[in-house]
């Protein structure tokens, strides 16, 4: 019984102590309605969604006049960091990183959780795709993977980042369209798939401009398409998925969201924050720094919510073909 | 221990349900057939029941030999059947009313429940120790996004972090 | 390398090294806090700093993390990092004997030597070992896997048909989640926590940490240490580093396996313990005494570990691929000072490259030094009641699971409490289970993807030479105790 006394004095003065606290907190907050906003990240520490979400949230929270903390909470390729989201309150104190995989997630059957359980806040930039062979070994073009393939087909080796993912709709899309067969080889993670790129496993593979870069200009990988309209100021020599006559497969980009339901003035000012933070010194100095301002990829709320429906439309139709394979 | 038949009849009736999940896997592409979501862990289950089978036979062999029957220690089942109580109390805790308060809670249910210390200096010193360094630590200096609880919890959690 | 060893031994740089190896310390020693994340946040922080003291701080930070694990797995058996993992199976029967101080000692003395053992091969073969990293293929996994689940008869010696018993449920466990080859979700039950696989620190703190600790209030055994010896104190550092003189090929062979298990993408240094581990008990006259708390348990897997995370650093820098998870935080670390890891490093700006390699030297020194203190710190709560002891470690089991993902990781982490508290109830080994957990990816996407990419072509698989020569010593690990049991007998029998 005694415990008990002691234990609810403890707790009431704990109580009292935090309302203490809220007074003061109340008091120094600006007028987005949130004491601080937290940023949900699905991928550990180091990954590209983190590094994007480390490299503009100090801006946002400058913009927002409230402190914005990133936090990550990895598991299930982002799913147990949607769920997360999603358990707290629609008050746009809590944001989170969205990347082509919400859309695969949820068309596999991964998660019952839908993109439009999500308001977008805003798509920073796009991470330019391209298909690169190892310099020096089978492939110095993309003309000779062409006659390759069409030679040997279903002999061509094509890897990529998991299965009926990002990455496998891109290869598919862009082998499709070319009217060549292929395999694809998928990895957990892509150190396996570079080194075995570099070690004459994998004929060809798909991956960022942003991972690349580093390969490419130490002269170890050759890049065979740029999976874009245009050819890339950066790599003048390869050419662009549509000017040899292709369909242009999706590019991978990053944004953020809040969950449905966030008050509009709320997303209105989310989003001007992040468009005034996406012009920040610090967060331009990493887009360049990484190649992600290779390619126009900035969208408001409502163009981004139109992206994500119309792209949702496409992976379903591209995954629904693979499962037949 | 007169039980040891329980282990290998417990792998061999998990194997079976196993089978029958692992019957069921849905593949989001379609490639081999023969190296499908199901073929490692079929493998891997039908060495379980020829494995279980091995030591249900030798178990029968042994207890017609019968076998030497092990000292045996000391047993406090209730004691152990709290500490998994609390510790899955505390899990439901962390839902309902965050990281703080069920983690004072469950340390003072530990020492005073299972260990049966009554010194109030330690019921109450230990867990409020434990918990603020804790707190310091996975909070303060690491973000770790420990839970908050529902409700009025979730308000009251959020004030402090 | 003169100069690049003198941008090394600066003060500030000493410093950093010395800061670096204090936090990763502390990160490492508590589960649920690990290296990998310490690099990615505090990445930012060093924009201001130069690139030699930025890159040591978090080198440090790494080396010192994968050490510190042990600490609090041999003391309470509780594995700080994935790492330890073998430690804890091993080590803890040291501090049960009042004998701490000998595997803490050997422990720190140990990883000191693997780390310095994979950093002269940093100085001297890098361009050799990233060669032989580019030669493990699919097939070649696959055989490394195959050889480390060669030793679980060894590893069970006291009795194989339980401890193989053992490691096929770690290794059915490691088929949980996501399969990587065909997208489809494998006994998962509709929990999204292990849809992405197992977390391996909950389950192997439940399975460790938190089984210990129910074992114990199941049988009200409330003391930690026996009376056999005083506890934990620092006399044990003279007997061990007698100990290692006398483990000297132990220590040299599993720093060596470390360091080549290290250079490969796929397979960290939790990996490289544990094939550490298992290739020492296969190569012991007596591989019944492991398990139980023998020394050379102790030595193997932290030499290992620690060649292995320095051996992590040679296809990152002269290939630009990482070798494992805390490498690929670090290449963010290279690019905010505008330094692309890759074979471009060593031609462009060979000074950066020799200090770096100095430094990874200075910090296995440095974390040899700090730990001593270290120890002595954690030393003292050995001696805290048994009760605030278990309330503690139970606390930290949680919230290290919490760490990992949400509270359905914490419900992974008791069911593996039960489940071990059930097999070593019924006296089944734990480490096949590790054994399984760890190799079971490794065995099944490998062979899978190897399939794929020879379309069914099994003689072409199995015969690359790497490939080949991994499986025949497989298969004699397997078949030649079986050999010298016959060979034996038949002696008996004709004499």
């Amino acid at each position: 019984m005694k415990l008990i006394q002691r234990l609810a004095r403890v707790l009431a003065g704990s109580t009292a102590l935090v309302m203490a606290m809220s007074v003061f907190g109340a008091a120094s907050a600006a007028d987005y309605p949130c004491r601080n906003v937290e940023w949900i990240v699905g991928w550990g520490a180091g990954g590209g969604s983190d590094r994007f979400a480390r490299s503009i949230a100090p801006a946002v929270g400058d913009a927002l006049g409230v402190p914005t903390k990133v936090i990550n909470m990895p598991g299930a390729s982002s799913i147990v960091a949607q769920e997360e989201v999603l358990k707290r309150p629609a008050d746009g104190c809590t944001l989170f990183s969205v990347t082509p995989d919400q859309l695969t997630n949820e068309i596999t059957g991964l998660t019952k959780l839908s993109h439009t359980g999500l308001t977008p806040v805003m798509r920073a930039h796009v991470d330019v795709g391209m298909l690169h062979a190892a310099k020096g070994g089978k492939f110095g073009t993309w003309d000779a993977v062409v006659e390759y393939a069409k030679k040997n087909p279903g002999k061509l080796l094509v890897g990529g980042t998991g299965a009926a993912s990002f990455d496998e709709i891109v290869a598919n899309v862009l082998f499709g369209s070319a009217g060549l067969k292929y395999r694809y080889i998928p990895y957990e993670s892509s150190k396996e798939m570079h080194a075995d790129l570099l070690g004459g496993r994998l004929d060809v593979i798909y991956d960022e401009v942003s991972v690349m870069s580093g390969m490419i200009d130490a002269g170890q990988v050759q890049p065979l398409v740029v999976l874009a309209e245009n050819r890339l100021g950066r790599f003048p020599d390869t050419p662009s998925a549509k000017e040899l006559g292709y369909t242009v497969p999706p590019s991978l980009w990053r944004g953020a969201a809040v969950k449905k339901g966030t008050p509009d003035e709320s997303v209105k000012m989310l989003e001007e924050a992040f468009m005034k933070a996406a012009d920040s010194e610090d967060y331009k100095k990493f887009e360049e720094g990484r190649l992600l301002n290779l390619y126009p990829g900035r969208l408001g709320s409502d163009g981004f919510a139109k992206l994500l429906a119309n792209e949702h439309g496409m992976y379903k139709g591209v995954i629904g073909s693979l499962k037949k394979n | 221990m007169r039980y040891r038949w329980l282990v290998p009849v417990g792998l061999l009736c998990a194997a079976v349900y196993l089978w029958s999940v692992a019957s069921t896997f849905r593949e989001a592409v379609g490639r081999y057939e023969l190296i499908g979501p199901g073929f490692f862990p079929k493998i891997l289950l039908v060495a379980i029941v020829v494995v279980s089978l091995l030591a249900l036979v030798r178990e029968f062999v042994a207890r017609r030999r019968s076998a030497p029957c092990p000292e045996k220690a000391a047993f406090y089942p209730g004691d152990l059947a709290a500490a998994v109580a609390i510790t899955v109390a505390y899990v439901a805790g962390l839902h309902a009313v965050g990281f703080v308060l069920a983690t004072l809670a469950f340390q003072v249910l530990l020492l005073v429940v299972v260990f049966r210390i009554r010194r109030w200096q330690i019921v109450c010193g230990v867990p409020a120790i434990l918990t603020s360094v804790f707190f310091v630590i996975f909070i303060g200096l690491m973000s770790v996004p420990l839970p908050r609880g529902t409700g009025v919890f979730h308000q009251l959690n959020s004030l402090m972090y | 390398m003169i100069e690049g060893l003198q941008l090394a031994l600066s003060i500030d740089t000493f410093t950093f090294i010395m800061l670096g190896t204090i936090m990763g310390l502390m990160l490492g020693a508590l589960p649920g806090l690990d290296a990998t994340t310490g690099v990615a946040l505090l990445l930012p922080v060093t924009y201001v700093l130069a690139p030699v003291p930025a890159l040591l701080f978090f080198v440090s930070l790494y080396a010192a993390g994968v050490f510190a694990g042990s600490i609090t797995a041999i003391l309470f058996r509780t594995p700080g990092s994935s790492e330890a993992i073998m430690t804890a199976v091993e080590g803890h029967h040291f501090t049960a004997r009042g004998e701490a101080g000998l595997a803490l000692g050997v422990a720190v003395v140990c990883s000191a030597i693997g780390g310095l053992i994979a950093t002269v091969a940093l100085f001297t073969i890098t361009p050799w070992l990233a060669s032989v990293a580019l030669q493990f293929g699919p097939s070649e996994y696959f055989a490394l896997g195959i050889l480390g689940l060669s030793c679980i008869a060894a590893v069970s010696a006291a009795d194989p048909l339980k401890g193989l018993s053992a490691a096929l449920i770690g290794l059915l466990l490691s088929t949980v989640g996501i399969d990587q080859i065909t997208g489809a979700k494998r006994f998962d039950f509709g929990v999204t926590s292990i849809l992405g696989g197992i977390p391996f620190v909950p389950a192997m703190i439940g399975l460790f940490a938190a089984s210990e600790v129910y074992r114990r209030i199941a049988q009200h055994d409330h003391v930690l240490v026996s009376d056999t010896g005083a506890g934990v104190d620092l006399k044990g550092a003279l007997p061990a580093l007698a100990t290692v003189v006398r483990l000297r090929w132990t220590v040299l062979r599993s720093s060596i396996l470390g360091l080549f298990v290290g250079i490969l993408p796929g397979a960290g240094a939790t990996t490289a313990a544990i094939l550490g581990y298992s290739a020492e008990v296969r190569m012991s006259s007596k591989p019944e005494e492991f398990g139980k708390g023998k020394i050379e348990g102790v030595a193997a897997p932290e030499s290992a570990n620690n060649a292995a995370a320095v051996g992590a650093m040679i296809p990152l820098l002269s290939l630009g691929i990482p070798g494992s998870g805390t490498t690929a935080v670090l290449i963010g670390a290279f690019l905010i000072h505008n330094l692309q890891p890759g074979p471009f490093l060593f031609i462009d700006n060979p000074d950066i490259v020799y200090a770096l390699f100095s430094g990874i030297a200075i910090t296995n020194l440095m974390v040899l030094l700090c730990a001593i203190i270290f120890i002595r710190l954690f030393a003292r709560f050995v001696r805290l009641p048994y009760p605030i002891l278990a309330t503690s470690i139970l606390s930290v089991c949680v919230i290290g699971s919490l760490a990992f993902g949400d509270v359905n990781s914490v419900a992974v982490m008791l069911a593996f409490a039960l489940l071990g508290l059930a097999l070593e109830a019924a006296r089944y080994p734990l480490a096949p289970v590790v054994l399984g957990m760890v190799l079971g990816p490794i065995v099944e996407t490998s062979l899978r993807r190897a399939l794929l990419m020879t379309d069914f072509d099994v003689v072409a698989l199995l015969s690359r030479p790497i490939t080949a020569t991994l499986l025949i010593v497989a298969l004699l690990f397997v078949t030649a105790p079986m050999a010298v049991g016959l060979w034996r007998h038949l002696v008996r029998q004709s004499s």
